[in-house]
């Protein structure tokens, strides 16, 4: 997969302000810049964000660098087995002084939601966390509480071979528009983690460079972003090619494909395009599959995505 | 992974078997239908019921039972009929392990072999009509095959592929029919082991043989006369085996061998010229009218004035020949010969002989008991009639005479001749053809037109031979119309159950084609073909002319079928898409970049950018113009060629510029 070709920036300040904010991340995350890019992507096109990887690679660093710098209100949930969905929605209380119940928020009411561990919780608090994130809103005792208007999801996830974990379906895995695996920083970058001016600046939260009004703004500006015909074919190609293909479970469905046109357009935004290229789509493409193709013995279907991807005529 | 054929599939390849194989089925042993329906039964089942296929070792066993059995049916050796038998067997056990489009293709093949093998029998109009049939069929499921759709029994897609497919083929059959190079004679034309057609005039006669052929309306020869010199149809006696042994119920050939049978005609007699095409028989005869004065090359003629063929005529046969046509036939008569011909059992039919006595004592002259014994059969009850009475006894002579009194030909021309040696006059019976239908430009002879007659030997002192033979023929006094109107005309009674006025004239009108379908076809041989090609300019005295002919129109033809397939599905592209080959083209020396042409202008000029960081600003420059103009402005303006244009002239001068530098260094 080909990297983004940094355009040159354009008049348009956002740009320039995203790429500052992309290279005050990679100062905590070392070594990482694809992953934050596409991180922040997801969130500048309105989608929520699975992390899997092994402990103590920086999941949690990721989430915070992000929140802080774009200024957004922060939670984080802890999940374990024992969590119940009134843990995450919070809790109608009753008041005998007034005679009736008050809705205590629970900490899923933020913009930033990191919820850590996703697949330790039971499948009955997943699924609850699962459908605030879809509908952006808690429905209690007959009352709806709608969330902030910005809402953006974060969850980590253990590898699923680990034990003590309730892997989660299909379905619930859709919502997420991308899922990433950090991976283990290069030897180089490794290294400066040691360094004691990183340690240091690790104790000093970032400061916000953006605010929750301007990541709406630019939210809005990426739904603006052209697709011409052509790029759209591509699209759709890649759509009908993973289902079609003989070793992979199920193909993408059709929110799989509005979330691919939607990171390419995100994608755009950030190189300072008011219009998709076919490398916008290829680069997001991994990250829209990984998590929803799986091969028909059930691993990742990583080879078969490289595989439709290559597979391509962009001429 | 290779899918599983569908039912629709196997449906079709079976049938393709099928029909082809089934026209070959009556000379195939008896045990193949059964397992030809075991075979197919047990592939249906498999299919239906998806149960798992058989071991390869137990179809092995079975394909080495097959070939055991065809062994112990047919004989050890590599003959036509062994070679083809093992061909159909085992294109039916293929059956049993074609589950695979592979193999589905092997079968189809072998289908088209297989129905060619048909040919080495007969090449019949009817038969390649049915064979055409059987091609579509193969061809059909060939277009199943590849076209797997829908599961209707008829596509609309395939059967114009099938169809299409035979029409493409057509214009090729006909070039190899006519450029092929002929072979003289057939690779397996060997005659001993010829299988069919052995009907016809034989070397016997005994009541009820001839009854045979009257049911049988397959041609037994066409014949082409001159202009206008065709005979009436009661003088069209086509001569076969001469009859002259008779044991008193079967009379049989007798050749003298030591005789060497001068034969004179009469000076009226006129001669006619005519041509043959002869059915094949299975046997040695031909036929001629009366006195044929030349014997075509590769044939003789016999004492009794019968053509025989050196071989036995197992393909269609042509010969000229011209004849007198007479009802007189001079020879000599050796004194031994006629002692022979005046033989009839002894001491039987006692009543015809006294009969014979008193007709003696009142005119004794040869003439004379000629015209008494036909004025009998005229006056007295006697009936033409296909269903006579069979003769038990003995004295079958007797017994014909007196009591049944109903026959046909064969009752009477053998009564007559019994009659004749009788009354003390060498008599014999010929047989042979009578008449024939006139088709126009031809004349149609049936096996249904066989006949016998009889002739009288009459001495004629002063003729310099000494006498002649006197054909009479006793039938025509008792049914005249036979001699006019053809054997199957003129009996109200159907000689069978398919025996149809209707159907016998659809018969006559459908050999015209065969007829021409003889003359086109069937016998295009090399003097044909030579002719052909000599008319059209190209000389040639051997194949290997026709042979490079042949191979350059296959070639031509190949190379523009692959010529127009390329062109159909050459890609096309739009002036933008124009502009990135032409990017491209600027990196043709490099194949790791040029490699990616189909990566897209994106992944590309990140890859040249990574090899060459000097060309990143031009590089750059003419991609974002692009991108913009592809991809957001969906068109080309001229505004935006000029500016493309702008970038493109200085990344080419750039990248010239690198090249030169790199030389330099």
């Amino acid at each position: 997969m080909t990297t983004t070709q940094p355009q040159k920036p354009q008049k348009d300040n956002s740009v320039t302000a995203i790429e500052l904010i992309i290279d005050c991340v990679s100062e905590r995350i070392l070594d990482k810049e694809s992953a934050i890019r596409q991180v922040i992507a997801a969130l500048l096109a309105g989608g929520h964000v699975l992390l899997e990887d092994r402990p103590g690679l920086g999941k949690t660093t990721l989430a915070a660098s992000v929140a802080q710098v774009f200024g957004l209100d922060y939670n984080r949930i802890q999940l374990t087995s024992d969590m119940m969905p009134s843990d995450v929605l919070g809790v109608s209380i009753y008041h005998p002084e007034k005679q009736a119940f008050s809705y205590h928020k629970g900490p899923i009411f933020t913009q930033f939601l990191l919820a850590d561990e996703l697949n330790r919780a039971t499948p009955k608090t997943q699924s609850a966390l699962l459908e605030a994130m879809a509908e952006n809103q808690v429905s209690m005792d007959g009352k709806t509480y709608p969330m902030d208007e910005v809402f953006f999801v974060m969850a980590t996830q253990n590898p699923i071979d680990d034990s003590g974990t309730y892997s989660l379906p299909h379905s619930q895995l859709d919502r997420f528009l991308i899922s990433l695996s950090l991976g283990y920083p290069s030897e180089a970058g490794e290294r400066k983690i040691y360094s004691s001016t990183y340690l240091q600046s690790m104790k000093q939260p970032l400061p916000a460079l953006s605010n929750a009004e301007q990541l709406l703004s630019w939210q809005q500006a990426v739904t603006r972003v052209h697709a011409a015909e052509e790029v759209l074919d591509y699209l759709q190609w890649l759509i009908t090619q993973s289902r079609k293909h003989p070793h992979i479970q199920q193909g993408l469905s059709p929110r799989a494909g509005l979330g691919l046109f939607r990171m390419a357009q995100s994608q755009a935004f950030m190189a300072g395009r008011d219009f998709i290229t076919p490398d916008d789509v290829t680069m997001s493409f991994y990250p829209v599959c990984r998590h929803r193709l799986l091969t028909d013995d059930g691993r990742l279907a990583d080879e078969y995505i490289e595989e439709m991807l290559d597979s391509a005529n962009l001429v | 992974m290779a899918s599983q054929l569908s039912t629709k599939q196997v449906f079709w390849i079976v049938l393709a078997v099928v029909v082809a194989v089934l026209p070959q089925l009556y000379r195939l042993p008896l045990w193949f239908a059964p397992m030809m329906t075991v075979v197919i039964a047990y592939r249906f089942y498999v299919q239906v019921k998806h149960i798992k296929k058989a071991y390869n070792i137990i179809l092995m066993m079975v394909a080495i039972a097959a070939l055991l059995l065809i062994v112990y049916s047919q004989g050890f050796g590599l003959s036509r009929e062994i070679s083809v038998t093992i061909l159909i067997t085992m294109t039916v056990l293929k059956l049993l392990e074609t589950y695979r489009q592979r193999d589905a293709l092997l079968v189809v093949m072998l289908c088209y072999f297989v129905a060619m093998t048909r040919f080495l029998y007969s090449q019949d109009l009817v038969l390649v009509m049915y064979l055409l049939l059987s091609a579509w069929v193969t061809t059909h499921a060939l277009a199943v095959i590849n076209y797997q759709h829908g599961s209707a029994w008829f596509e609309k897609k395939q059967l114009k592929a099938s169809i299409g497919w035979l029409a493409m083929a057509l214009p090729f059959a006909v070039l190899f029919f006519l450029a092929f190079p002929r072979l003289g004679s057939p690779i397996w034309g060997s005659p001993d082991i010829f299988g069919e057609g052995k009907t016809g005039i034989s070397d016997e006669m005994s009541p009820g043989s001839i009854i045979e052929l009257f049911m049988d309306d397959s041609p037994a020869f066409r014949v082409t006369f001159g202009s206008n010199n065709k005979p009436e149809n009661n003088q069209l006696y086509w001569r076969g085996p001469v009859l002259s042994e008779f044991d008193g119920r079967t009379w049989t050939r007798h050749e003298f061998r030591r005789s060497r049978g001068q034969v004179a005609y009469d000076r009226q007699a006129a001669i006619i010229e005519y041509g043959i095409e002869m059915e094949p028989n299975g046997r040695h005869y031909m036929f001629g009218l009366d006195v044929v004065l030349n014997a075509p090359q590769g044939s003789l003629m016999s004492p009794t004035s019968t053509l025989f063929s050196m071989n036995k005529v197992n393909q269609l046969k042509h010969y000229r020949l011209s004849s007198a046509v007479t009802d007189r036939l001079y020879q000599r008569l050796p004194q031994y010969q006629r002692k022979w011909l005046l033989d009839f059992p002894e001491g039987l039919n006692l009543q015809t002989q006294i009969m014979i006595k008193q007709w003696q004592a009142t005119d004794d002259s040869a003439y004379g008991m000629i015209n008494k014994a036909l004025n009998w059969f005229r006056t007295e009850d006697y009936l033409y009639s296909y269903s006579p009475p069979a003769l038990h006894s003995n004295e079958v002579i007797d017994e014909f005479l007196y009591e049944s009194r109903r026959g046909f030909c064969e009752h009477f021309a053998s009564t007559f001749v019994v009659m004749m040696r009788m009354a003390g006059l060498p008599a014999r019976v010929v047989t042979g053809y009578q008449g024939g239908v006139d088709m126009g430009d031809y004349v149609l002879v049936k096996q249904s037109d066989a006949h016998a007659w009889a002739e009288v030997y009459i001495d004629q002192p002063d003729h310099e031979l000494g006498g002649y033979w006197q054909r009479v023929d006793p039938t025509s006094v008792v049914s005249p119309e036979r001699l006019f109107r053809g054997s199957g005309n003129i009996i109200e009674q159907r000689r069978s159950f398919f025996d149809f006025p209707w159907l016998r004239q659809t018969r006559e009108h459908l050999d015209r084609y065969r007829f021409r379908w003889n003359q086109w076809v069937r016998d295009f041989n090399v003097s044909k073909q030579q002719a052909l090609f000599d008319a059209i300019g190209i000389q040639h005295r051997d194949g290997k002319v026709l042979a490079v002919i042949l191979l350059s129109v296959l070639a031509a033809s190949g190379a523009l079928i692959f010529s127009w397939l390329w062109w159909r599905q050459r890609p096309r592209y739009n002036n933008l898409q124009q502009w990135y080959l032409r990017f491209m083209d600027l990196f043709k020396k490099e194949p790791a970049i040029y490699a990616r042409q189909s990566a897209g202008m994106e992944a590309v000029t990140h890859s040249i950018v990574e090899q060459y960081p000097g060309l990143k600003k031009s590089v750059n420059d003419f991609q974002q113009c692009y991108l913009r103009i592809r991809y957001r402005n969906e068109q080309l303006t001229p505004a935006d060629r000029r500016r493309l244009q702008h970038f493109f002239e200085r990344l080419k001068k750039d990248v010239k510029k690198r090249y030169h530098s790199q030389s330099r260094s």
